[in-house]
């Protein structure tokens, strides 16, 4: 499924088309990503949202071609990186990108930071490894990007061990880290959830400062709601391995248009007055190696009928002509609408 | 740094009568409710550390420091802070899972009030049918090596609640009571999602007919819609069986949802105690007030302004001279840097320890 | 307690602005289907330790490493049955023992008869001081013994139609035997004369048919049937045989009993699991206790007369079943010490048993130019030939004695101590790490100290030690090896132990557990230590094969297992002579594969448990 592209929009920094990533299991072949297509421009944040199970780190991970093979390999579909399909990068051109081009910063700071290395030596590795500068000068670079992701005393820290830290300052060390090639494009997986919250705020403040200035596209995958409300210009729904609606951000909040999208905001607290019963999504996300025929959302969806079993409903553009383009994966929308 | 962890099964330390430091300075933040079930008073808990080659006792971790609540009957107390504050310590010191250094805790359940810190062992193990706990994380919480009706059921058959066949059909009509099919009663843990291992635990916890349960960040491991499901069930058993909630949690939504009243932590002391209506429109304390604007709202049209706190949470070993909030605190004043704030009653439901909030509103009547 | 709140109330949205009117979800866990129809069956699923094991039979190598341990028991469980001097059936008469009897029965009946006459008086009057016979009516039923013996061997050994002279003698003895208390002096003498000469005709009459001299005349005699092997095997030995019987077929009983008794009823056979194993181990008890009763029971640890019975031709058979290999573990051949294995020899030996080619053969005397006489090899009943491939398939020891046989029956010495003290310091491993990992404090550091301690002594030194203080005939040194290997061995698993409880202690379902009630032991117990046991089983099968490695070594530095018990390192210290290289060769290799298949078994354990490593 191709997205549509107005001429007035600037080309795509990163553009998914088709991905297909499929992991052997002893239970079976796990289609944890099964035709995911998405787009992010420069300058701007693309909010992946969806529940635990749902792919969207294996879309995140692949990417960047780090999911391990065996038992996972990528089995279709492109991944352009300014116009160039980065599936066919050989090992060597994809070590050039990882790190320079495209930067990614993870959930957990502390198993993601190296324990035995301080943290200029581990900024300074990937400056010296893609710049090709000296350990002097690596160092005052190292030095400069702690103060630019806001941590005191930057000359006193760059010395440090990551363990010496607090679990928000790893984050920014890691932003720090992945921000010393200035990359053009930058994944955060979950990069808030283990935080708490008023560490969470300044986090995702520190990003889309640093987004400002550089021009960065920022790819931010979480599973919360709030987050991508504050931090995202389009947002993409992510259930069972595909894309069940993409929208901008205003739009998908104001009017979303699939089953799965409006039964998750019922479900938000926040959403909920006092009192009031939470609606829930009955049932659990499937499991990988046995995702159900046609519409994978049909087990749960209230108003599924047999052709959702049938056949699997296509990403249409259901916006009008001249509005932003609003993608949805459902056969029933007029259904939808009413809920 | 070695920060010795008490011994599993010590005896209490007799801190019925040996008040708690903070006491000695100034009174902690605690708001009384008519005829409680449970009463808590300067709970404390320090944690030991040892330094050096002998392992001199050089200072304490001040994990929970001087925590005052009452929790009413079938009511829901919610207590919020961020890590390090010192909930989950102070949930497990008040079931006594961790022995606490200082404070009372009477508990009325069966008419009397009970000290529970002044308990026998065996006086203990009665009581605790009645209090209870759920756990943060469903992985870790079920044995995985127990069948899923031997971990509903062996409280029962250990308390002599039933027996035999009797057992198998109190666990199954459990398991249908939090949503679970009674046949699977024979798998293990592991065959469960974390939503249902939760209802395991949740069922658990029920079967010995408590009167009080610790929600100990009950549903922070599992996804939004999943949380829904599992909250929704906590509101439905509290109301069928008249239950009592401490629900420990750091996402404040849904502390909204669930609560009837708030308590929030900072670094082992409660900051701030309000019904939840109060607590959410009208925010006393300037953490509370950083606390709830840091939430990201679900909703794009709105941008509020943010209150972005400098630094970090500072270490419970070393708090902070006299407010621990105030190297944080956007309006801190001189006077917060020397002295820790005495509680302000902003209402008879409603108290606030700080400075600031104190002189606008006058200082709070002796605490219950 | 009854509705299901989930499940009826999602319908029931009561705000205003309310958007749905979903029909009620069904319960959850369950997505929606068709309406619930009569109560389901109960689900069962594979427990942990289901999933282990099947994790540990997917490698290839493990299930190569368990089936040769497997054959490995089964050689050393069923050793007697395989190698042994003596034969399973033995059908024949034991010519020697009629002769005797039928020559030395007109002896003793004269000394009964005297006896009798004389009467008590003579008998104390003769008394002399180092008699040890001091009573006379004791001294009559000696004789008396004598007499029966003989007579029951003749009777055994004779056909019915030619026992009448016997019945005769018995009953002129009987005769003289009433005579002697009743009657007169000189009727007794008459009566005594009278049986001697019965006695002597007996003698001549019942001449037995030598078959080498058919010609000479004579009784044929009947042969009787003896099972010496059967005999032989100890109440222990049959125990284990038919366990191991019952542990090799146990797939396809048990799905025998599973099917028929437990009528396929997933909840009465997960708890009959216990009962199965206790029926098993009833059972061998039963029958080793019903063959003990029955068929026999004396260990056999001497050199049975029947192979050298058989080949003089004093014991004549009509239908002898020898063992596969009939050679006995302690039966020494002294003319054929250190034979190489005899499928290398070339023909050493010439048909008259002398040694005529090889490193054996007698060279003449320098001096002299004679050859010095040799003494022949004898081939036993039973016995493959002198230069058959077969006769000694791994070579012989110092005294002859057959390597396979020894090593099968070492086997069991071998097997056992890895095993019984991997038990022992498993045990005490266990339960010393538990209580240092629950209890912590100052019991933790007691113990850790305590371990400390004794992982600084040398374990090998202390067990020769140990073995070279204490007597052999208080403490046999097989059990000192074993009580010492686990004395000194259990550091590693307590550590192991200690370190699982530590972890264990704080996870939350320990916690609940205390939560709920539960008292200290059934927490440490029924929670704690199932969860613990991962990492010493994996301990315990590199524990097993040091043992065996331990054992071997005392063993072969001379200080293991007495003679003629044989142990595999007992048999590598026979000879250090490299040129008696199967000596050598196959105890090591034996060792080094029973080592390796636990090492395997150990790896593969531990493979299993990591929860990364899923093959």
């Amino acid at each position: 499924m191709q997205a549509k592209s107005t001429p007035s929009e600037q080309p795509a920094l990163l553009e998914l088309d088709g991905l297909q990533v499929h992991f052997q299991t002893e239970d079976g072949t796990s289609r944890a990503v099964d035709g995911v297509s998405y787009r992010l421009r420069a300058g701007e944040t693309l909010g992946i949202v969806g529940e635990s199970g749902c792919g969207k780190s294996v879309t995140a991970l692949s990417i960047l071609q780090l999911v391990p093979d065996p038992p996972g390999r990528i089995v279709g579909g492109r991944i352009l990186f300014e116009g160039q399909d980065l599936v066919r990068f050989s090992e060597a051109q994809m070590r050039k990108v990882r790190g320079n081009d495209i930067a990614m910063i993870f959930q957990e700071p502390m198993t993601a930071l190296n324990p035995v290395f301080t943290v200029g030596d581990q900024i300074a590795e990937t400056v010296r490894l893609h710049r090709g500068v000296g350990k002097a000068e690596a160092r005052q670079r190292a030095i400069e990007m702690l103060t630019k992701v806001g941590i005191p005393s930057p000359e006193q820290r760059v010395d440090e061990y990551p363990h010496q830290l607090s679990g928000g300052m790893r984050q920014r060390v890691m932003i720090a880290m992945a921000m010393s090639c200035d990359p053009k494009l930058l994944i955060a997986d979950e990069p808030t959830t283990a935080l708490d919250v008023t560490i969470q705020a300044q986090v995702l403040d520190l990003i889309r400062g640093l987004q400002a200035e550089s021009g960065l596209g920022v790819l931010l995958i979480t599973h919360d709601l709030g987050v991508v409300a504050e931090n995202a210009n389009h947002v993409a729904v992510m259930y069972a391995g595909k894309v069940v609606e993409y929208a901008p951000v205003a739009e998908l909040f104001a009017r979303p248009r699939h089953p799965y999208t409006i039964g998750l905001f019922r479900s938000l607290p926040d959403l909920a007055a006092p009192g009031e019963r939470l609606q829930t999504i009955p049932g659990i996300v499937p499991a990988a190696h046995a995702f159900p025929s046609g519409c994978r959302f049909r087990t749960r969806c209230p108003i599924a009928v047999d052709h959702c079993a049938a056949v699997e409903p296509p990403l249409v553009d259901s916006a009008g002509p001249g509005l932003p383009e609003h993608t949805v994966a459902c056969h029933r929308l007029e259904e939808a609408a009413k809920l | 740094m070695n920060v010795s962890t008490p011994h599993a099964g010590a005896v209490p330390t007799g801190a019925a009568a040996a008040p708690s430091a903070l006491a000695r300075e100034v009174p902690p933040v605690h708001v009384a409710v008519p005829d409680p079930l449970l009463s808590v008073a300067g709970l404390e808990k320090l944690f030991p550390i040892h330094r050096g080659v002998f392992s001199r006792h050089v200072g304490d971790v001040r994990a929970v420091d001087g925590v005052s609540f009452d929790v009413g009957k079938r009511e829901t107390l919610s207590l919020v802070g961020e890590s390090g504050c010192g909930k989950t310590t102070a949930g497990r010191s008040l079931l006594r899972l961790i022995e606490p250094t200082g404070g009372r805790a009477a508990y009325f359940g069966s008419g009397a009030g009970v000290e529970l810190f002044d308990l026998s062992r065996g006086d203990l193990r009665r009581v605790r049918r009645d209090l209870q706990i759920i756990f943060q994380d469903p992985f870790s919480s079920l044995n995985p090596r127990m069948t899923v009706a031997n971990i509903i059921g062996e409280g029962l058959r250990v308390h002599g609640l039933a027996r035999g066949e009797a057992v198998d059909e109190q666990v199954a009509e459990l398991m249908q009571i939090v949503g679970l099919r009674p046949e699977a009663r024979n798998r293990f843990p592991h065959e469960f999602s974390g939503g249902q291992r939760q209802r395991i635990g949740i069922a658990r916890a029920l079967a010995l007919k408590p009167k009080f349960i610790v929600c100990d960040e009950a549903v922070s491991a599992l996804d939004v819609s999943i949380q829904a499901q599992v909250v929704n069930l906590l509101k439905d058993l509290q109301g069928e069986f008249g239950l009592s909630y401490l629900f420990i949690a750091h996402d404040i939504s849904i502390v909204k949802y669930i609560s009837d009243r708030i308590a929030v932590m900072y670094l082992g002391r409660i900051v701030e105690t309000a019904t939840t209506k109060e607590l959410f429109e009208r925010p006393a304390h300037p953490y509370t007030q950083a606390l709830l604007s840091a939430v990201p709202h679900p909703d794009p049209t709105q941008r509020r302004q943010r209150i972005l706190l400098q630094g970090d949470v500072p270490s419970p070993i070393n708090p902070p001279a006299g407010c621990h909030f105030h190297t944080r605190c956007p309006v801190a004043i001189a006077r917060c840097r020397t002295e820790y704030p005495a509680p302000t009653a902003i209402s008879p439901t409603h108290q606030a320890a700080c400075h600031l909030v104190e002189q606008h509103a006058g200082p709070a009547p002796a605490a219950g | 307690m009854s509705t299901t709140p989930t499940g009826a109330s999602d319908a029931r949205a009561t705000a205003p602005g309310a958007r749905t009117t979903e029909p009620s979800p069904p319960p959850l866990g369950v997505p929606p289907g068709p309406p619930p129809g009569p109560p389901a069956a109960i689900e069962y699923s594979r427990d942990y330790w289901d999933g282990v094991f099947q994790q540990l039979g997917r490698r290839r190598r493990v299930r190569w490493a368990l089936a040769l341990l497997a054959l490995l028991y089964g050689l050393a469980i069923y050793a007697p049955l395989i190698a042994n001097d003596r034969p399973y059936v033995l059908d024949a008469v034991d010519l020697r023992e009629f002769s005797s009897a039928q020559r030395s029965l007109s002896g003793v009946t004269t000394n009964y008869a005297r006896l009798m006459r004389e009467g008590e008086a003579a008998f104390t009057a003769g008394l002399r001081p180092e008699s040890q016979v001091r009573s006379f009516s004791e001294a009559l039923a000696i004789e008396r013994a004598a007499v029966d013996m003989r007579v029951t061997a003749m009777r055994r050994a004779l056909p019915d139609d030619a026992a009448a002279p016997l019945d005769e003698y018995e009953k002129e003895l009987a005769a003289f035997e009433s005579l002697a208390i009743s009657g007169s002096a000189d009727q007794v003498s008459t009566a005594e004369r009278g049986l001697r000469d019965t006695a002597r005709e007996l003698r001549n009459a019942l001449t037995p048919l030598d078959l080498r001299n058919p010609d000479a005349g004579g009784v044929q005699l009947v042969p009787s049937k003896a099972y010496p092997l059967f005999e032989s095997i100890s109440r222990a030995s049959a125990f284990f045989m038919s366990l191991w019987l019952c542990v090799l077929t146990w797939p396809l009983w048990n799905r025998l009993v599973n099917r028929v008794v437990l009528k396929g009823d997933r909840t009465r056979i997960r708890r009959a699991r216990r009962w199965k194993f206790g029926a098993v181990l009833g059972f061998a008890a039963l029958f080793a206790w019903v063959w003990g009763a029955t068929v026999g029971g004396s260990a056999a640890f001497e050199t049975s007369p029947y192979k050298a019975g058989l080949t003089s031709g004093d014991i004549v058979a009509l239908r002898v079943v020898m063992p596969p290999v009939a050679m006995g573990f302690a039966e020494t051949h002294i003319n054929e010490a250190f034979r190489p294995p005899t499928w290398t020899a070339l023909s050493e030996l010439d048909e008259d048993g002398f040694y005529v080619r090889g490193s054996r053969t007698p060279l003449p005397d320098p001096v002299t130019g004679i050859v010095p006489p040799a003494s022949p090899v004898e081939v036993r009943y039973g016995e493959p030939g002198l230069n058959h491939p077969l006769r000694y398939p791994l070579g012989t020891d110092k005294v002859g004695q057959d390597l396979l046989s020894r090593l099968l029956w070492g086997a069991r010495i071998s097997l056992t101590v890895g095993l019984i003290s991997t038990t022992l310091l498993v045990t005490i491993g266990v339960i010393l790490g538990s209580l240092a990992g629950y209890a912590g404090g100052r019991l933790d550091i007691a113990i850790s100290r305590v371990i400390e301690v004794v992982q600084a002594f040398p374990a090998f030194f202390l067990i020769l030690v140990a073995v070279a203080v204490i007597p052999s005939d208080v403490v046999p040194p097989i059990y000192s090896i074993v009580i010492v290997i686990a004395l000194v061995g259990w550091t590693g698993v307590a550590r192991l132990v200690r370190g699982e409880f530590l972890k264990l202690k704080s996870q939350d379902f320990v916690v609940a557990a205390r939560a709920l009630g539960f008292g200290t032991t059934r927490v440490v117990f029924r929670h704690i230590l199932p969860n613990a046991l991962g990492p010493v089983l994996v301990a315990a099968s590199f524990a097993v094969a040091s043992g065996i490695l331990i054992e071997s070594s005392i063993s072969f530095l001379g200080f293991g297992v007495k003679l003629p018990i044989p142990s595999w390192g007992t048999v590598i210290n026979e000879s250090r002579d490299p040129s008696h290289w199967w000596i050598q060769v196959f105890p090591g290799f034996l060792i080094f594969v029973t080592v390796f298949c636990y090492n395997l078994v150990g790896e593969g354990l531990r493979d299993a448990l990591d929860p990364r490593m899923k093959v």
